[in-house]
């Protein structure tokens, strides 16, 4: 299992564009990868999942991931929530 | 925030006259211009229908939040229609979609768009007889539902 802490950056939050977008590339990968926002972990995979946690600008997450590639799966979902969803702002 | 509380028995429209993606916008949107929640109707109309053209809002199982923002608008509307027998949404998973929630948010308040799409998405996580909403053709009926999970 890998892990990494991090916070959400773009100014929309996890909305649901950025949660289709994370959805997408966590479902390339074999690992179970979740979400938590405290107490709360979610499916990765899954939109209705995502949205559940309703993290907005400032939110401190953890990604965590499990499987024969986590590792890439991990730099892969920090990738795309570092680079704001590719929203730019 | 409880579900519930983000709507009302006004903007319950079971059975929206819609056979597709943009008659269930224009469903939506002729209905809250109707309702004086929005100015509007068609410029509505169109940032729905923007929004679905960047990738459907169709969540997978059945269920599609259609949404956009709007800047000259108080606070998050929450509409709630369903077409009991299915459109082709384009959905994530390509399954038709029955439920719709339509979230219409101020361009200023993004966390509390994420709010309500939070609430949405724990209801129906969190009630496992979500789809019974739609054998339900009483927006009162459905507003009650609502309360519960």
């Amino acid at each position: 299992m890998v892990e990494r802490d991090l916070k959400i950056t773009n100014r929309l939050g996890l909305h649901a564009r950025a949660a289709a977008k994370l959805v997408h590339l966590a479902g390339g990968f074999e690992s179970d990868i979740a979400l938590v926002k405290g107490g709360d972990e979610v499916d990765a995979k899954s939109i209705l999942g995502l949205l559940q946690l309703g993290a907005a600008q400032g939110t401190d997450i953890t990604i965590r991931c499990v499987g024969s590639d986590e590792d890439e799966a991990l730099s892969s979902v920090v990738g795309l929530i570092e680079d704001k969803f590719g929203e730019g702002t | 925030m409880e579900l519930q509380a983000l709507t009302e028995p006004d903007l319950i429209f079971p059975g929206l006259p819609a056979f597709d993606i943009p008659s269930v916008l224009r469903a939506f949107a002729d209905r809250l211009a109707g309702a004086d929640l929005v100015a509007d109707g068609d410029k509505l109309y169109e940032a729905l229908w923007e929004r679905e053209q960047l990738g459907s809002t169709g969540i997978g199982e059945g269920v599609a939040v259609p949404h956009c923002k709007l800047a000259k608008l108080k606070r998050v509307i929450l509409a709630i229609g369903h077409v009991p027998k299915g459109i082709d949404f384009a959905a994530v998973d390509k399954s038709p979609v029955q439920l719709f929630f339509c979230v219409v948010s101020p361009e200023s308040e993004p966390a509390a768009h994420l709010q309500c799409l939070q609430a949405i998405s724990a209801w129906l996580k969190q009630n496992d007889e979500s789809r019974r909403i739609l054998e339900m053709d009483d927006p009162e009926a459905i507003y009650e539902f609502l309360s519960r999970g």
